[in-house]
C-alpha cells in the first residue's frame, strides 16, 4: 500500500484548521485510509503477536503524513483529533468486517488489524462501544469527544484538554462523567 | 462528588428535591463511576510494571521502574553502575527516528553535556538502544523526591515572596543555559522541579531541540503529551510554529506563564471558552488577564513584571531571564523595578490610541517616572498645563525612551556586546533618529564585507594559502568558497553533514573537509572540483593537512580514534584510540607537522606527537572543556579557549601560562593567530576580539555578527581577519587595530585648533608649537604639513568657496594661504597680540579676527590690509560668528558678555550677559535665531537671540567649555572641554543625547562637516580624531597603508553601513559570473566550470 504525498495531508490540514470545511471533510477520510495502511506496515514489521499501541499509530501517522516544515502547532492538535476520529473507525469498520468473516466472508487483509484492534477489545466490545457513543454524543457531544480522543486517540487528560481548548478540570470532569455513563450502558446495563 | 457517602446523600436530597428521576439517574451513574475502575483507559496508560524494559539494560543502565509515560516514550529510574547512582533514563520510542535524525539527536545532546550548572538537572550521556534504528535515550541526573514548582508552592503554602525567592533561583538557571547558547524551548511546571532541599532543578533543557522536529524527525516534541503541556507556556512567536526564528526570549515568556501560575494557581489566558484548536490563536491575540483579577493582593509591581515578561512582542518583553531576575530581586528588596518605565510607555501609547485628549493625566504621571523626562516636568510645572496638548507630551516621552536606548546600545557597544546593540537601535523610531545613532549603527558593524549565503551556523573556516579563497563550511551541509577579494561567491560543495573544519594542502590544490553527522572527511581538488576518491577518511569532526602537506590527520578523537595518513600514499602512519576523556574537536597542527594537539573534558589541552604516538605535554588550567587549540606561527604558543569563558597562552616547550584572556561572560570560540604571531584573535560571543599576544591588551572590539562567532582566521598576508558564525555569515575585516575615534591627524604638541573646508574634503589642524597640517578626510592623507608660525595656532578658518585658509597665531601673525604647500599668499601682523579666532565673511572677500587684547579687527583678504577695528570685550575675544548676510557679527570673550555687531558701523545691537566667567565659545543656530554659549563654568547654554530669554542651561563639562558647534540641521549641539568629553545636545529638548569618550586629554576644539555625517576634535592629547556616522577605510594617524580594493571603496560612499554587503546576484548564478561584471579576472581554471556552476550546486 503507497503512502499518499505528505503534502496533500498538510495542505488539507492547513486549511481545515484554517476553517476550510471542505477540506476538513476530505481529511478524515485521507486520514483514515492512511492509518490503515500504517497499521497495516507496522503490523508487518512487528512480531505477529504484536499488540500495537494506537498512541505510536497516531504518532507515526503525524511523522509521516505532515509536512512538519509547514504545519503550525494548531495543525498538530488539528490532525491528532482528525486522526482519534479516524482510528475510530478504523478499529470499528474492522469489527464489522471481523463479523462478516466469523459469518464466512473472511478476508486476508483483516489480519493486520488485528493486532491493532487487540489493543483495545482487552476492555470493550468495540461495536457496542462506537454505539454507545453515539447515544452519548446526543445528549452531549464534547463528552463524546473526550471518550474519542483519550480512548481512540491514547491522549492523555491534558492532550484532551488542549485539543478541545478546555480546562484539564473540565475534560476530567467529563470524562469522568462519559465513562460511568458507557460503563452503565456497556457492562452495567440494570436488568 | 467529593462529597462524602453520608454528605452525598444529603447533598442529593437537597439538590434533587422533588426530581426523583434526575436522582436516579445521578445515583446509577455515581454507582457505575464507582465499579468503572480502569474502564476504558487507553491501553498505553495501563502499563506500569508490566514494562518490558524494568530490569532491562540499556547502555550502562539497569531500568528500575517507570518514573513517567508519554508518547514517545518513558522516564525511567535507572541504576548506573560506574559511577554508581541512580539515573533519570529518558527512552524514546524506538522505530519512530530516522538515521539522521539519530545523529542529530547525538551531536545536540553532547552540547546538552556541557551544560553544567546546579539548577539544571546534568545530561549525563545521549546513546541509542539497540542498533541503528534503536531508541534513543538519554541518562539525566535522578532527583530524589522532586516535585514540580507549582505542586511544590502550594503543598508547602509558600508565602509570595518564598515562591518568589524559588522562580528568581530558577531563571537564573535559565539564563545559564542561555548563556552556553541552548535555548530550553519547553519551560513548564512539570519541567522546573523542586529537590528535597527546595532547590529548583531544570529538566529537559534544550531536550526539545536535541530531538526537534525541523528536520522532519520523530521527536519529544511532536509528542502529543508534550505539545499539550506545552501549548500553555508557549509562546506567540512559538504559535507561529517558526522554529528557526526562536530565541532565548521565548523562554522569558514561558517563565512569565510559569511564574503567573506560580503566584495566583492559574494561567494568564481563559482557554475555557475557546473553540477548539483556538489555544495557539488565543495566546497570538488575547491580552493576558491581570493577575490582580485573580489575587487583588498581586497588584502593583509584581503584576508589571508578569506583564512585561508576558508581552506578545519580544522585543516588548525582558530581553533575558537575567532581567526579569533582576527586577523580581528589585521587588523583594523594595527598589523601583526596571519593568515600570517601558511598561507605562507602552500603556500611555496604547491609551492614547484610544483616547487622545483623555491623556494628559496619565501623561503627567508617566513624566514623573521616566529618568530622562524629569527637566520636562519642571517644564510644565511652570508653564499653563492646559495648553500643552497630550499629544505634544507623549511626543515629549518618546524622546525619552529614546535617548534611554541609545544609552544602553552605546553601554552594549561598550562591553562588546552587538548584538544587544543592533537590537536597542532597531529599537530607535526613524524620526528621532540623530547623528547620535548613526553614529553606533556604524558601530555595530565594521567589518569590510559580509557574505550571505549559508543557510545555517558555520562552524568551518579556513583561507587558502595564496589569500584568494575564504572557505567556509556550515552546518546547512555546504562547504562554500568566496573571492577574499570581493566577497563574491565562487563554489558550493555538498556535504552529508557538518562542515566543521576545512583545510587547504599548502599548494592550495587539494582543500578537505570533514564535520559531525557525515562520519568522513573528503578531500577534493579545488580547480576541478573533483573529489578524491583514496582520500574517504573516516571523521567524526576534524581534518587537517600537516603544514608540510606529507601528513593528513582526521578523525576528531572523543569516541572516535584520530588517526594520521601519509598525504602522498594513503599509509596509516598513527592511530590514537579513541577517549571518553577527550571531545570531538577541529584538529590542529603544530607548525613543524610534529604535533597535534587535542582538548580534554577536564580543561586540559594535551599535545599529541605523531612520530612517537606519546603524549609530549599536556596544559592544564582551564576549569570546563577546552573548545579549540592554535599554534602560534613559530611553534612556540599554544592558544586555547574554553567553556570557562577564558583564552589562555602558553608557552609549549616550558608548559608555563602566558595569559589569561577574555572578559567575564563571553563565550570564546575559535582562535587565530596573526601571521607575525604578534596578534591573537578568538570569536568572543558575537564580537570578533583581538590581544597583543606579548602583554595581553586587548584591542577595540569588532562588532557585526548578529550572533555567536564560531570561527576566526587571518588571511595569509595579515591585512584581513575573515570570521564565521552562527548567524550564517561570513565576514571580513580589516587587520589592523581599530582605532574608534579614528586618529585622523598626530602632532608633536598639543592640537589647538581645526577647520574643516567648505566642501568637507579637507581638515586643517593647528598645534601649539605652531605648525599646521591639511588632511584629507577620504583617506586620511597628509597634503600639506607646514609651521607657519613661531608659536600656537590658535585662529584658523576655510573660506567658503574654495579652500582658502586663515591662519593666526600667538606670534602676532595671521596668513592666509590658496595652498598651504605654496607661500602664504597674504601675511599680517599686530604687535604684542595673539589671534585668537578668525572667520570669513560670507562673500570670502573680509576675515575678521578676534584678539587677545579684546579688539576685532577685520582685513581685506586679498591685500590683507586691515579695513575696520573695535574693542569687543574687556579680556580676550575667544570667539567670532559672521550671520550669512555678513552683516552681523558674533562675539564672546573673557567677560561674560556675548555681543551682536552691526559690522557696517560697529555697533553693538544685542548683548547677552550670560552669567559664566571667561566665555570660551559662542554659535549662531543654523537659522540664527539662537546662540549656544561655553565657558569657564562647563555650562553649555542655548540663548533666544531675539528676546535675549536663555532656553536652557545644562551642566556639560567638568571643566571649560572649548569647543561649541551646531550640526548643519541645527538639531544637534556638539561640544567639547577639558574634561577629555565630547557631548551631543538636542538643541530642541535641551538634553544630552551622547557622551563620546576617545581623547586622553581635553579637547580644544571641534570642527563639524557640512554634511553633518561627520566631526573632528583636538585636543591637548596631541590628536585629531574623527567621529563619523561612516566607514572608516584607514587607520593610524596621518598614515595610510594602504587605499582599499575599489570594489569596496565604491561601497563606502553608501551613507548606511549596512549596505556594505557583498552583492547578491539572482541566486541561481553561483557569483562567478557576477564577478566578471565587476571586472575582476577570475581563475582561468575556474572560469572553466562556470557553465556547470550555474546551478550553483555540485551534486
Amino acid at each position: 500500500m503507497s503512502v499518499a504525498e505528505p503534502a496533500d495531508v498538510t495542505s488539507l490540514l492547513i486549511r481545515a484548521s484554517a476553517g476550510d470545511s471542505r477540506a476538513a471533510d476530505e481529511l478524515l477520510p485521507r486520514v483514515y485510509g492512511q492509518l490503515r495502511a500504517l497499521a497495516g506496515e507496522l503490523m508487518l514489521r512487528e512480531r505477529s503477536d504484536h499488540t500495537l499501541e494506537p498512541t505510536a499509530l497516531v504518532h507515526e501517522a503525524y511523522l509521516k503524513l505532515v509536512d512538519q516544515s509547514r504545519a503550525r502547532w494548531e495543525d498538530r492538535a488539528h490532525f491528532f483529533s482528525v486522526a482519534a476520529q479516524a482510528l475510530r473507525r478504523v478499529l470499528v469498520d474492522h469489527a464489522r468486517g471481523r463479523m462478516r468473516a466469523k459469518r464466512g466472508g473472511g478476508r486476508a487483509r483483516l489480519q493486520v488489524d488485528e493486532g491493532l484492534i487487540a489493543a483495545y477489545e482487552q476492555s470493550v466490545d468495540l461495536l457496542a462501544l462506537h454505539e454507545a457513543l453515539g447515544r452519548l454524543a446526543d445528549e452531549d457531544e464534547q463528552r463524546a469527544r473526550v471518550v474519542e480522543l483519550r480512548f481512540f486517540g491514547g491522549l492523555t487528560i491534558e492532550e484532551v484538554a488542549a485539543v478541545l481548548g478546555v480546562s484539564v478540570r473540565t475534560v476530567e470532569r467529563q470524562w469522568r462523567y462519559a465513562r460511568a455513563w458507557l460503563y452503565r450502558e456497556l457492562v452495567d446495563t440494570p436488568l | 462528588m467529593r462529597h462524602e457517602l453520608a454528605d452525598r446523600r444529603a447533598y442529593l436530597d437537597e439538590a434533587c428535591r422533588d426530581q426523583p428521576e434526575l436522582r436516579a439517574e445521578v445515583e446509577s451513574l455515581l454507582e457505575a463511576d464507582r465499579r468503572a475502575g480502569g474502564f476504558l483507559e487507553p491501553p498505553v496508560s495501563a502499563e506500569g510494571e508490566a514494562d518490558p524494559l524494568i530490569g532491562a539494560t540499556i547502555g550502562r543502565y539497569v531500568i528500575q521502574r517507570v518514573l513517567a509515560v508519554g508518547g514517545m516514550g518513558a522516564v525511567y529510574e535507572a541504576l548506573q553502575e560506574e559511577p554508581r547512582r541512580m539515573v533519570a533514563l529518558k527512552v524514546i520510542r524506538p522505530g519512530l527516528a530516522s538515521r539522521s535524525a539519530l545523529q542529530r539527536f547525538k551531536h545536540e545532546s553532547e552540547i546538552l553535556g556541557r551544560l553544567r550548572h546546579p539548577g539544571i538537572a546534568q545530561v549525563y550521556e545521549a546513546g541509542t538502544h539497540g542498533g541503528a534504528h534503536g531508541a534513543p535515550y538519554f541518562a539525566m541526573e535522578f532527583i530524589p523526591g522532586a516535585e514540580p514548582i507549582t505542586r511544590y508552592a502550594e503543598q508547602r503554602r509558600l508565602s509570595t515572596r518564598q515562591r518568589l525567592d524559588l522562580f528568581r533561583k530558577v531563571c537564573e538557571a535559565v539564563e545559564a543555559g542561555h548563556q552556553r547558547g541552548v535555548i530550553h524551548r519547553d519551560l513548564k511546571p512539570a519541567n522546573i522541579l523542586v529537590d528535597e532541599q527546595g532547590r529548583p532543578k531544570l529538566i529537559d533543557f534544550g531536550v526539545a531541540r536535541a530531538t526537534d522536529a525541523d528536520l522532519t524527525i520523530a521527536t519529544l516534541q511532536t509528542d502529543v503529551g508534550q505539545l499539550v503541556g506545552t501549548l500553555r507556556y508557549m509562546s506567540p512567536e512559538q504559535c507561529d510554529g517558526d522554529a528557526i526564528d526562536l530565541d532565548t526570549r521565548s523562554d522569558v515568556y514561558a517563565l512569565g506563564v510559569v511564574l503567573f501560575e506560580l503566584l495566583t494557581g492559574e494561567l494568564p489566558y481563559n482557554f475555557s471558552t475557546a473553540s477548539p484548536f483556538d489555544v495557539p490563536r488565543v495566546i497570538r491575540e488575547q491580552e493576558p488577564r491581570r493577575m490582580s483579577a485573580v489575587n487583588r493582593a498581586l497588584r502593583g509591581d509584581l503584576e508589571t513584571i508578569v506583564l512585561k515578561a508576558l508581552e506578545k512582542d519580544r522585543w516588548q518583553r525582558y530581553q533575558s531571564a537575567s532581567e526579569l531576575m533582576r527586577d523580581i530581586e528589585r521587588y523583594l528588596r523594595h527598589e523601583p523595578i526596571e519593568a515600570k518605565r517601558g511598561r507605562r510607555w507602552y500603556v500611555l501609547c496604547k491609551t492614547l490610541r484610544r483616547h487622545r485628549t483623555a491623556v494628559a493625566v496619565v501623561a503627567s504621571f508617566v513624566v514623573l517616572i521616566t529618568s530622562a523626562a524629569v527637566g520636562l516636568a519642571v517644564l510644565y510645572r511652570d508653564s499653563d498645563v492646559q495648553r500643552v496638548t497630550a499629544e505634544r507630551r507623549a511626543e515629549e516621552l518618546r524622546q525619552a525612551v529614546y535617548l534611554n536606548d541609545i544609552t544602553l546600545a552605546q553601554r552594549a557597544y561598550e562591553v562588546g556586546s552587538g548584538a544587544e546593540l543592533l537590537r536597542r537601535l532597531a529599537n530607535c523610531p526613524a524620526d528621532l533618529r540623530g547623528w547620535e545613532w548613526h553614529y553606533l549603527n556604524r558601530l555595530a558593524d565594521v567589518s569590510l564585507m559580509a557574505m550571505r549565503r549559508h543557510g545555517a551556523a558555520i562552524d568551518g573556516l579556513a583561507v587558502s594559502p595564496d589569500g584568494r579563497l575564504i572557505a567556509s563550511g556550515s552546518r546547512d551541509y555546504t562547504l562554500r568558497l568566496w573571492d577574499s577579494a570581493n566577497g563574491l561567491p565562487m563554489r558550493v560543495f555538498c556535504s552529508d553533514g557538518y562542515v566543521e573544519q576545512i583545510s587547504f594542502t599548502p599548494d592550495g590544490r587539494l582543500l578537505a573537509y570533514a564535520g559531525r553527522e557525515s562520519n568522513v572527511a573528503r578531500v577534493v581538488e579545488v580547480a576541478t572540483r573533483e573529489e578524491l576518491a583514496g582520500y574517504t577518511l573516516p571523521s567524526n569532526c576534524g581534518v587537517a593537512f600537516s603544514p608540510d602537506g606529507q601528513l593528513i590527520a582526521a578523525g576528531g578523537f572523543g569516541h572516535e580514534p584520530l588517526r594520521v595518513w601519509d598525504a602522498g600514499t594513503g599509509d596509516l602512519v598513527r592511530e590514537w584510540a579513541g577517549t571518553r576523556r577527550s571531545r570531538p574537536m577541529p584538529i590542529a597542527w603544530s607548525p613543524d607537522s610534529r604535533l597535534i594537539a587535542t582538548a580534554w573534558n577536564d580543561g586540559t589541552v594535551v599535545l599529541l606527537e605523531v612520530d612517537s604516538g606519546d603524549v609530549v605535554r599536556s596544559f592544564a588550567g582551564h576549569t570546563a572543556d577546552a573548545r579549540r587549540v592554535a599554534f602560534s606561527p613559530d611553534g612556540l604558543i599554544l592558544a586555547s579557549s574554553s567553556f570557562d569563558n577564558k583564552l589562555r597562552l602558553w608557552q609549549i616547550d616550558t608548559g608555563e601560562l602566558l595569559q589569561v584572556l577574555g572578559q567575564e561572560g563571553d563565550l570564546l570560540n575559535g582562535i587565530a593567530f596573526s601571521p607575525d604571531g604578534a596578534r591573537v584573535a578568538a570569536g568572543c560571543d558575537s564580537a570578533v576580539r583581538v590581544w597583543d599576544v606579548e602583554t595581553g591588551v586587548p584591542e577595540n572590539v569588532r562588532l557585526g555578527h548578529g550572533a555567536f562567532v564560531g570561527a576566526v582566521a587571518f588571511t595569509p598576508d595579515g591585512r584581513r581577519i575573515v570570521s564565521a558564525g552562527q548567524d550564517g555569515t561570513v565576514r571580513v575585516w580589516d587587520a589592523r587595530p581599530l582605532a574608534e575615534p579614528a586618529v585622523l591627524a598626530a602632532a608633536a604638541h598639543e592640537c589647538t585648533a581645526v577647520a574643516v573646508s567648505a566642501d568637507g574634503g579637507v581638515v586643517a589642524v593647528g598645534d601649539k608649537s605652531g605648525r599646521v597640517q591639511v588632511i584629507e578626510v577620504a583617506t586620511g592623507e597628509p597634503l600639506a604639513d607646514v609651521r607657519p608660525h613661531e608659536r600656537g595656532v590658535w585662529a584658523l578658518a576655510y573660506s567658503h568657496a574654495g579652500r582658502r585658509l586663515v591662519t593666526g597665531g600667538s606670534d602676532g601673525m595671521m596668513c592666509i594661504w590658496d595652498d598651504l604647500r605654496d607661500a602664504a599668499a597674504v601675511t599680517a601682523r599686530v604687535e604684542r597680540t595673539t589671534f585668537r579666532c578668525a572667520v570669513w565673511t560670507p562673500e570670502d572677500d573680509r576675515v575678521i579676527t578676534g584678539h587677545s587684547d579684546g579688539v576685532v579687527r577685520v582685513w581685506e583678504a586679498c591685500s590683507g590690509e586691515l579695513v575696520q577695528e573695535f574693542r569687543a570685550c574687556r579680556g580676550e575675544v575667544r570667539s567670532v560668528c559672521v550671520t550669512a548676510d555678513g552683516q552681523r557679527l558674533l562675539t564672546a570673550g573673557n567677560d561674560e558678555k556675548v555681543c551682536v555687531w552691526d559690522l557696517r558701523d560697529g555697533r553693538c545691537v544685542t548683548e547677552l550677559v550670560t552669567g559664566t566667567d571667561e566665555l570660551q565659545v559662542a554659535a549662531f543656530s543654523p537659522d540664527e535665531a539662537m546662540v549656544a554659549t561655553g565657558g569657564k563654568d562647563g555650562r553649555v547654554c542655548l540663548w533666544e537671540l531675539r528676546s535675549g530669554e536663555l532656553r536652557w542651561a545644562l551642566p556639560g563639562h567638568a571643566g571649560f567649555v572649548m569647543g561649541l558647534a551646531f550640526m548643519p540641521d541645527g538639531r544637534r549641539l556638539v561640544t567639547c572641554g577639558y574634561h577629555q568629553l565630547v557631548r551631543l545636545w538636542d538643541v530642541e529638548k535641551g538634553e544630552s543625547t551622547l557622551t563620546l569618550r576617545g581623547h586622553a586629554a581635553g579637547v580644544r576644539g571641534l570642527a563639524i562637516a557640512p554634511d553633518g555625517s561627520w566631526f573632528l576634535t583636538v585636543s591637548l592629547d596631541k590628536t585629531a580624531r574623527l567621529w563619523t556616522t561612516r566607514p572608516v577605510r584607514w587607520s593610524g594617524a596621518a598614515g595610510v597603508e594602504d587605499l582599499f580594493d575599489p570594489f569596496v571603496q565604491s561601497l563606502a560612499g553608501v551613507d548606511d553601513g549596512h549596505n556594505r554587503e557583498a552583492p547578491e546576484d539572482d541566486g541561481d548564478l553561483e557569483g562567478a559570473v557576477a564577478g566578471q561584471d565587476l571586472g575582476r579576472p577570475l581563475d582561468a581554471a575556474m572560469l572553466d566550470e562556470q557553465g556547470e556552476a550555474e546551478d550553483g550546486v555540485d551534486d
